[in-house]
């Protein structure tokens, strides 16, 4: 490898020589330099390969719009990856490896793609991968595309490797409001946010790069601002807009995103690996996109070589990097704005060895081992070029303009369009978008250092609405690429058209877009998708204009009207961890606890999540399996009592002298004449008639209702109220309160429930006539004020004490020091699927009636109306073929189904058979000695008696139908 | 109704870490106060009249609006829908004045909820900085003033965030979730 640094000049600082590693080879850089840079200074020419054909591939930018240098940073669980090369600063110690090449980017065994390019022609995937025709039985149980292709493609594509591991780094967010936001910190972007905070609005202005200036930092002459260089003036400019209060001045920060009403959002990567990562939410009433320009690359066979790169990038390279890219160079531009190029070249003693401009096309390279050695070029006559006139060049490198492109990403994630300017040669804004967006400096298309810096003055003054001030005076230095052309050079051979390159990252040529439009994909997010061209994560940055323009081409209309495909955040890659932020570890989701919570730890007990609760699910003794502590509980509740705690369901209080309508038409059943101090199980639809939720309605006086949901579902029927409520019964005079965490709970079942309870409450008469089966009262018991309901999910006597939440874990403590046993969640469900009650989510989802569940007896008919009363007069949800919920005993008793089984006729039946419905519950039943279960099946209700199959993960088990209540069917035990 | 404390906290092992301080700024366990929504059609003029001739300040009627009497404070929580808090020790009088009040009118009605919120104060100066990174909520002087109170997301949370003094905050969450609540305020005030 060649050394490539100059002696002299840059912006690295040569006190701080870095070590880094380049796949396993060592090099050293600067402080200053990027990955990419230090790369282009060690003379790596080939940094990767093709996404599709492996082709060998080196820089092509320094910029954000780098398509080729895109890298893994680090490795295992410090790896990152979907990193641009450009944008990574380099640090001490730094790992980066090449996204593809093996065994190296330099020799990769999969180069052999790249000689075979008539295959892999844009629809390749989709035309060859339906075959072969082979037996499912070859492949998986799958077709060839999911059994064959896809598994090869996946590991010879990808975009990287994925960390194994928890990211170690760290990331936090932060909301902020200003008044203007400015998205870009060069010269536009500066003279905004320092005329908006100069208008005493607050400013927030956001850089990707590690210093101000924007593209004044690579030039080879600077322009002269306010009689200072631009970079100081730069320099200086950023730090008074920091001084400001209330400011946000932000480097090494991109905005990624841009939404509704002023929401910007950006990314904050350190570069010195020990802080923090951040996300930036903006929120800005008026926001100025300054975010400049990007170079076109040229089009022309061969144009994805290393040793290609964008005239900006060499000027870059050898003015802010000081880095030497060759010897010996080529320039092919459209346009005649290189004067930058040129002192660049002078600079660094590059011998200039053809200039190719507009007169004429480059028509191929020749390259050894990625390397460029010499350029063909042609004049172009009548639009092609004249082969006969062709010459050779040799040079190592060639600079390469198609003009410049504004960087509109933000603006079109708004909504905002674009229109083709002739005059500039590019896609300006057209005025649409959001309200409160202004687009500044060069991505306006003012191309030039005093009119960028003009247009920032004015652009500042009219997000901060004052007048606009005094614009610096400027000194210019460098023609800008006005009147820049079209970026496809003349081409006449077919084959040619193969290697010239529109998407360098998702390998798209000129042929490929063709061939799309001749297939008939002429519109731009036809040809986009069927090609995959600005598919890529760099999103087509260098290639949106020569999609348009080769499809214009081909289609016979003009760039304007082909137009270009729209963009979506991020702008660019975006860590998954700082996404995430601090949501991560015990903040990843939110964590509810009951107040029992340290009492069910200390017994043991495994949680298991129910919404965003942490409930006991089982309480494991020495030794004890699942099933062996589940069966324990349940056999001590239906032999004595058993303890639950029901704090987490959901209970809403609800009052007014319309609550009775209001709940009567909430529920399927009367409520109406359900009596201050009784309960009634409750059923709510969905206006479709489907099953939505239940639990248990307690009245309190005649306008008082209490209500308890399902624990997962509170949330969700407290907005279905309100929803109501608020927007189709306004005129209910009707108050809802969600009182969840008011009251903790704790359910006391079995025969000796009443004992317990008695212990607790001396004073209060629990007999059958005082409080019978679905009654509550208020009781003083040991812990203080409680309210106790006389009600049963587990077919034995039982009563749920609720008190204040603070006294829980005391109601706890005293309910089982009087005898009751701790049992969970798991044991509940057992007791509950032994009586056939129904658990919403488990017996019903979405597609449910209460008839199909056996519970038309829920169903008022005398009621005028209630909410899923017509959805249930469908006809469709009366007809035969329904599917209804039905016990199963499994032949063999021993047998527990799996939750979800199929349940099919015959098991010997060939694939598709056909699926008669599907175990919805089932469980080991202690009390009745077997496994039981519940299923919906088609017609249930007339296949009592029948022999089904249930079948799971290739076993069929012969199960008997039946009603779904196994045990108590005379409800003895619950009336006691 | 409330009832006498107990030694159990809702912030669980989470309530042993507080009060924390960094770099002069604590987050603390405050105590709860007696909680009451208070619901009722605040158009209706002579409700609105007796509901501050009882409870001696008058309901709000906009969002982050606060209203205080010399012991009790009323936020606003929603159209006609105000959250009562006073001291522990007033619950069993603010709950018969509620009850007198709503007795009186049809459209009325309150519910106790003290049990539902777990609070905790933020005070110091970085207090904001550290609320910036939990809420999307506009924190600034002119925005969110001495005074003010919000209903806002903290982190996955439903909040009321009181702002009580230049660098103070008053901050009530889920009862259920306060042990979450407490990790997540010391975590964003001591990380970077």
């Amino acid at each position: 490898m060649k050394n490539r640094r100059l002696s002299t000049g840059g912006r690295i600082d040569r006190s701080r020589p870095l070590s880094f590693k380049f796949g396993r080879r060592a090099y050293t850089g600067f402080a200053g330099d990027t990955v990419a840079s230090a790369l282009l200074a060690n003379g790596v020419d080939v940094i990767g390969r093709s996404f599709k054909r492996h082709r060998p591939r080196g820089l092509l930018s320094l910029g954000i719009e780098e398509p080729n240098a895109v890298l893994n940073i680090g490795r295992g669980r410090n790896g990152q990856p979907n990193r641009i090369a450009s944008e990574v600063p380099l640090t001490s110690g730094l790992e980066a490896w090449p996204t593809r090449g093996w065994p190296s980017p330099q020799f990769d065994l999969a180069a052999i793609l790249g000689t075979w390019p008539a295959p892999l022609a844009a629809g390749f995937y989709y035309k060859t991968f339906m075959g072969p025709g082979l037996p499912r039985a070859l492949l998986g149980g799958r077709d060839a595309w999911n059994g064959l292709w896809e598994p090869v493609l996946r590991r010879m594509a990808g975009q990287g490797t994925a960390p194994d591991g928890i990211d170690p780094d760290a990331y936090e967010h932060m909301n902020i409001y200003v008044d203007v936001a400015v998205v870009g910190a060069g010269l536009a972007g500066l003279a905004a946010a320092d005329t908006a905070a100069l208008g005493g609005a607050s400013v927030a202005i956001v850089e990707r790069d590690t210093v101000p200036g924007g593209r004044t930092l690579s030039a080879a002459r600077q322009p002269m601002i306010d009689g200072r260089s631009a970079d100081a003036w730069a320099s200086d400019t950023f730090a008074a807009v920091a001084s400001n209060p209330g400011a946000y001045a932000l480097l090494r920060t991109t905005a990624f995103g841009l939404y509704d009403q002023g929401y910007l959002a950006a990314v904050e990567l350190p570069s010195d690996g020990k802080t923090a990562g951040r996300i930036w939410h903006i929120r800005a009433r008026k926001i100025v996109l300054a975010t400049g320009v990007m170079e076109r690359p040229m089009v022309f066979p061969g144009n994805d070589r290393p040793g290609v790169m964008l005239a900006g990038a060499m000027e870059s390279a050898i003015a802010r990097y000081a880095v030497k890219p060759g010897d010996r160079a080529v320039i092919f531009a459209n346009h005649r704005g290189l004067d930058g190029l040129e002192a660049a070249f002078a600079d660094a003693d590059i011998h200039v060895a053809a200039r190719v401009v507009i007169d004429e096309a480059v028509t191929g390279v020749q390259a050894s081992r990625g390397r460029l050695l010499s350029v063909d070029i042609a004049p172009v006559r009548g639009g092609a070029p004249d082969m006969t006139q062709r010459r050779r060049v040799s040079a190592d490198i060639m600079a390469t303009s198609g003009g410049w492109t504004p960087a509109l990403q933000l603006h079109v994630m708004t909504g905002g369009r674009q229109r083709w300017d002739e005059t500039l040669g590019c896609f300006l804004a057209d005025g649409s978008g959001q309200d409160g967006i202004l687009i500044a400096g060069a991505a306006a298309g003012k191309f030039t250092a005093s009119s960028a810096l003009a247009d920032g003055v004015t652009k500042g003054a009219d997000a901060a609405g004052i007048e606009a001030g005094i614009v610096p005076p400027v000194q210019d230095f460098a023609r800008p690429p006005e009147g820049q052309g079209i970026p496809i050079a003349a081409m006449t051979n077919g084959n040619a058209r193969k290697r010239a390159f529109v998407d360098m990252q998702h390998d798209v040529t000129v042929a490929d877009l063709e061939l799309a439009a001749r297939e008939g994909f002429t519109a731009i997010e036809h040809a986009k998708r069927y090609t995959t061209a600005g598919m890529a994560t760099d999103q087509g940055r260098t290639a949106q204009v020569a999609t348009a323009a080769v499809v214009a081409a081909a289609t016979g209309r003009t760039i304007g009207d082909v137009g270009v495909s729209g963009l979506r955040p991020p702008v660019t890659p975006v860590p998954f961890g700082a996404l995430g932020g601090r949501r991560v570890g015990p903040l990843f989701d939110l964590v509810r606890k009951t107040p029992t919570h340290a009492r069910q730890e200390a017994l043991g007990a495994v949680f298991e999540d129910v919404g965003q609760w942490k409930r006991a699910r089982y309480y494991p003794r020495r030794g004890e399996s699942m099933r062996d502590a589940v069966a324990r509980e349940c056999a001590a509740v239906r032999a004595k009592a058993g303890a639950l705690d029901v704090s987490t369901l959901g209970k809403i209080d609800v009052q007014g002298p319309d609550a009775v309508e209001f709940m009567n038409r909430i529920y399927t059943n009367r409520m109406d004449t359900l009596k201050p101090g009784r309960c009634r199980y409750g059923l709510m639809l969905k206006d479709d008639g489907m099953v939505f939720d239940d639990g248990v309605v307690a009245r309190i006086t005649a306008d008082h209702y209490h209500l308890t949901t399902t624990s997962g579902n509170a949330a969700a029927v407290m907005d279905w109220l309100e929803d109501w409520l608020q927007t189709e019964w306004p005129h209910l005079r009707v108050r809802l309160t969600s009182v969840t965490e008011q009251w903790a709970g704790v359910a006391v079942a079995g025969p000796d429930a009443r004992r317990i309870v008695s212990q607790l409450a001396p004073e209060a008469d629990l007999s059958n006539e005082a409080l019978p089966h679905l009654a509550w009262i208020d009781a003083e018991i040991s812990t203080g004020q409680a309210r106790i309901y006389r009600v049963s999910f587990s077919g034995e006597m039982g009563f749920e004490i609720n008190v204040p939440w603070r006294q829980g874990q005391a109601l706890w403590d005293a309910v089982t020091a009087a005898g009751a046993v701790p049992y969970g969640t798991e044991a509940m469900h057992v007791l509950r699927a032994e009586k056939g009650f129904i658990v919403v989510g488990h017996e019903t989802d979405g597609t449910v009636t209460p008839h199909d569940l056996g519970m038309g007896w829920i169903v008022s008919a005398k009621k005028a109306d209630f909410i899923g009363k017509r959805g249930l007069a469908r006809p469709a949800l009366i007809a035969k073929g329904r599917k209804q919920l039905v016990g199963l005993e499994p032949e063999d008793a021993s047998v527990v189904l799996d939750e979800g089984a199929q349940i099919i006729a015959d098991p010997d039946a060939l694939p598709p058979a056909l699926m008669l419905g599907h175990v919805t519950s089932s469980y080991w039943s202690e009390a009745m000695g077997r496994g039981i279960a519940m299923a919906l099946v088609k017609d249930g209700a007339e296949q009592h008696g029948e022999r089904l199959w249930a079948w799971s993960l290739g076993q069929a088990h012969p199960v008997r139908v039946r009603d779904t209540v196994f045990y108590d069917a005379e409800g003895a035990q619950m009336h006691g | 109704m409330a009832e006498a404390a107990t030694n159990w906290s809702p912030f669980g092992d989470r309530g042993r870490d507080l009060p924390m301080t960094r770099a002069g700024t604590t987050i603390a366990i405050a105590e709860t106060p007696a909680a009451f929504v208070l619901q009722g059609d605040c158009r209706d003029e002579s409700y609105y009249k007796a509901a501050e001739d009882v409870l001696g300040l008058a309901l709000p009627k906009l969002v982050g609006e606060i209203s205080r009497s010399e012991t009790c404070r009323a936020f606003w929580l929603g159209p006609d829908m105000s959250l009562l808090l006073a001291p522990a020790t007033q619950a069993v009088e603010i709950s018969q004045k509620l009850a007198v009040l709503t007795a009186r009118f049809l459209h009325a009605s309150f519910v106790e909820t003290t049990e539902t919120r777990a609070w905790v104060t933020l005070e110091g100066p970085s207090a904001r900085q550290t609320l910036m990174k939990l809420t999307a909520r506009d924190l600034r002087d002119n925005a969110f003033p001495i005074g003010a109170c919000v209903g806002a997301l903290l982190g996955p949370l439903h909040a009321l965030i009181e702002r009580v003094g230049e660098d103070a905050y008053l901050i009530a969450g889920p009862t259920s979730s306060a042990e979450f609540l407490a990790t997540m305020m010391r975590d964003a005030l001591a990380f970077a």
